[in-house]
């Protein structure tokens, strides 16, 4: 009996067996395929930054050499484009999970300093300062390339697999040696240890929406109990409900409060309150919000409202929008005549009744304080004439905006338009300059997404 | 369907004028014509498919209809309200929509299917707001709300700092940048909670006071992620810089 089941079976065992093996083979196979693929995307992107940085460093030292604005204008734009090409590499690298940021600060701080150089101000020759700066960019870029040189070769002579490097990142148990991994952390420490370099008066230091810095001193540390009755104060509330406020880490430079508002169900009013004099920098109702009942205008009026009852100066509305039943709407402040965009608040309105749901405040909070207006010495009609004659102009506002160094300045704005598309730009107020020009983007047919 | 006889199409054509004469009796009374919202750039929705349809009719309009009333829009109705003696507001208000609708006696509505209209805002496009819907939704959908607004605000302030790439899907799909990318929950088509989300950070909110980086303590892998600074702490997620 036995053996004549084992007599059938055993064929048939045999046979999938062999199928099994071979499916399991090509299974294999095509995974090494797509690792390899991968593998190779990483490969690219390394070597690719080897070259940058290579060419980077080189072009450095041309630039030394140079001594016409003619020469030094493409040889500065060659090293603008080369420190972000190299960015972009090491943005394809999966380097995530390591501290990798002093490198990429160094390249970005190159790119800006020859962006300075060679686009914004190109000036010959150079000043003693931005001279020792560029020998000094030079001889530390050498070093960087000799790092990467270093991976690089090791790569090449051991096959190393950026592959078994991600790993290696994403497991920190495992104790092994990966050479690209220490290379880079090599590089990294390499970085950190070279000294500040000037990068001279115009040059923008991690410049983001991160490190925003109060421009005036925001009043003394207010006590979270002070701070519980201030946001009981600013949402109105009755007192039944439990405000709790905690102090936030370190991470933030400007220290701040989270407070949290809870009537008994799960919390969905959220603030962010500064420490120093118990500012509210944002608020946030995230409450469901019914079918559209008032419309984006009278929504607009209730913002307005709101915001002279909590103490907020005269505001002009700037930019309305509107997503399902919420609108949003910018508000600058004015005075004299002049909007003041460094401090602008947004606030978000409920449609279906109007309420204020929503407050973000940061720029106002860290920037509006009194100011020393300056006087227009152009006319708005003298304005005017800076503008290219291609554009049509809409609307002129005067006001005071943040420039590309960061600095404050009085400017006329012009709303204008060429054929269908709509600008925004500004002539300094003071000299006549073109301080910006803002194409409003628009979408392009089609891609408007309903969902 | 057999042809219409000449009659018929007559009398088509008479019941037609005599509704299009009503209409003008009493626009507020057709079922489809503009309702009595005051519309203003930022409006988004069914009366503004209306408005620019309205617009185009009578040639003053150039731009898509696409229910979003963008700068096209309000040019367009500020050069209606200068032709027709009314003040120049670049607001559909209750004496701009009796203009336009006296204007636009011939115009017959048109249905348009989607109400809830989704283009950019501000420096994003529709699909730059859409791939971050989906890192969020993939990232944190089980997390509380202003959790989500914080990890949409994490992938905004990325953008603005030095040390990483210069585009939405640039960041996003940074190798190892996130693990919904890395285990494909980044194709997940993400709920509309996600995308309120989104837009909450685009418009300037920052619930986690200019992180870029979060991780989960229970699964995080990496020491060198408890080396960064934190500030808070907001559902399953410690937000640092």
């Amino acid at each position: 009996m036995y053996r004549r089941v084992a007599a059938v079976l055993t064929p048939v065992l045999a046979v999938a067996l062999v199928i099994t093996g071979f499916w399991g083979y090509r299974e294999h196979r095509q995974k090494q395929a797509v690792l390899l693929k991968a593998e190779n995307q990483y490969q690219r992107a390394f070597h690719d930054l080897t070259t940058h940085v290579d060419q980077l460093q080189d072009e450095l030292g041309k630039a030394m050499a140079i001594n016409s604005v003619r020469q030094q204008t493409p040889c500065m734009t060659n090293i603008w484009r080369l420190a972000f090409a190299a960015q972009s590499d090491v943005g394809q690298l999966p380097l995530t999970l390591m501290p990798f940021h002093k490198t990429q600060e160094f390249l970005n701080n190159i790119g800006q300093f020859s962006y300075r150089l060679g686009v914004k101000d190109p000036q010959k020759p150079l000043s003693s300062q931005d001279w020792t700066t560029l020998k000094t960019l030079y001889g530390q870029a050498a070093r960087v390339e000799n790092d990467l040189r270093q991976v690089q070769s090791g790569i090449l002579s051991h096959n190393l697999r950026w592959m078994d490097a991600e790993m290696a990142m994403s497991d920190n148990q495992k104790k092994d040696d990966n050479q690209i991994i220490d290379g880079f952390h090599k590089l990294e420490k390499q970085v950190t240890e070279f000294p500040e370099v000037s990068f001279g008066p115009t040059h923008r230091t991690l410049e983001s929406r991160i490190q925003e810095q109060p421009a005036q001193n925001l009043g003394s540390d207010a006590p979270p109990d002070r701070v519980a009755a201030k946001v009981k104060q600013f949402l109105g509330l009755a007192g039944k409900e439990t405000v709790k406020v905690q102090e936030n880490g370190k991470g933030n430079p400007n220290p701040t409060y989270s407070v949290t508002v809870e009537d008994g169900r799960a919390s969905h009013v959220f603030l962010d309150v500064t420490k120093q004099g118990g500012h509210v920098l944002w608020y946030m109702n995230d409450r469901p919000v019914g079918g559209e009942k008032i419309d984006l205008s009278a929504a607009e009026a209730g913002a307005r409202n709101w915001l002279r009852a909590h103490g907020y100066p005269v505001m002009e509305m700037i930019q309305a929008d509107q997503t399902d039943s919420v609108g949003v709407f910018e508000f600058v402040p004015v005075e004299r005549g002049i909007r003041l965009y460094p401090d602008k608040v947004t606030v978000k309105v409920a449609l279906d009744n109007g309420e204020v749901i929503g407050l973000s405040a940061k720029d106002y909070v860290y920037h509006h304080r009194p100011r020393n207006l300056p006087v227009p010495s152009l006319s708005m009609a003298q304005a005017r004439q800076r503008l290219s004659p291609h554009v049509t102009v809409q609307e002129h506002h005067l006001a005071l905006i943040p420039n590309d160094e960061k600095q404050e300045v009085l400017a006329y704005e012009f709303l204008g338009t060429i054929d269908r598309d709509t600008y925004r730009i500004y002539i300094n107020a003071r000299n006549g300059d073109e301080e910006g020009v803002e194409k409003m983007r628009r979408e392009p047919p089609g891609t408007a997404q309903s969902w | 369907m057999a042809r219409p006889t000449l009659r018929a199409r007559w009398l088509v054509r008479l019941i037609l004028l005599a509704m299009t004469a009503c209409s003008t009796l009493d626009a507020g009374g057709v079922a489809r014509a503009l309702s009595d919202k005051t519309l203003m750039k930022g409006s988004r929705g069914e009366d503004v498919y209306e408005l620019q349809d309205r617009l185009k009719y009578l040639g003053m309009y150039r731009g898509a209809v696409d229910g979003i009333f963008g700068w096209d829009t309000y040019w367009s109705v500020g050069s209606f309200q200068s032709g027709h003696a009314l003040p120049v507001t670049g607001q559909v208000d209750d004496a701009t929509r009796r203009a336009l609708l006296q204007a636009t006696r011939g115009f017959e509505p048109r249905h348009h299917s989607s109400t809830h209209v989704a283009g950019g805002v501000g420096r994003f496009s529709a699909n730059d707001i859409k791939l971050m819907a989906n890192a969020v939704y993939g990232e944190a959908r089980g997390e509380p709300y202003i959790g989500q607004v914080a990890v949409a605000a994490v992938i905004l302030n990325r953008l603005d700092d030095p040390r990483f790439p210069k585009s939405v899907p640039g960041i996003i799909f940074q190798p190892g940048a996130f693990t919904a990318v890395s285990d494909g929950q980044i194709g997940l088509s993400p709920n509309p909670q996600a995308r309120k989300a989104v837009m909450d950070a685009v418009r300037g909110w920052d619930p986690t006071g200019g992180a870029v980086y979060y991780f989960n303590p229970a699964t995080a892998t990496s020491k060198w992620i408890w080396s960064r600074p934190q500030i808070k702490r907001i559902g399953k997620h410690i937000f640092c810089r």
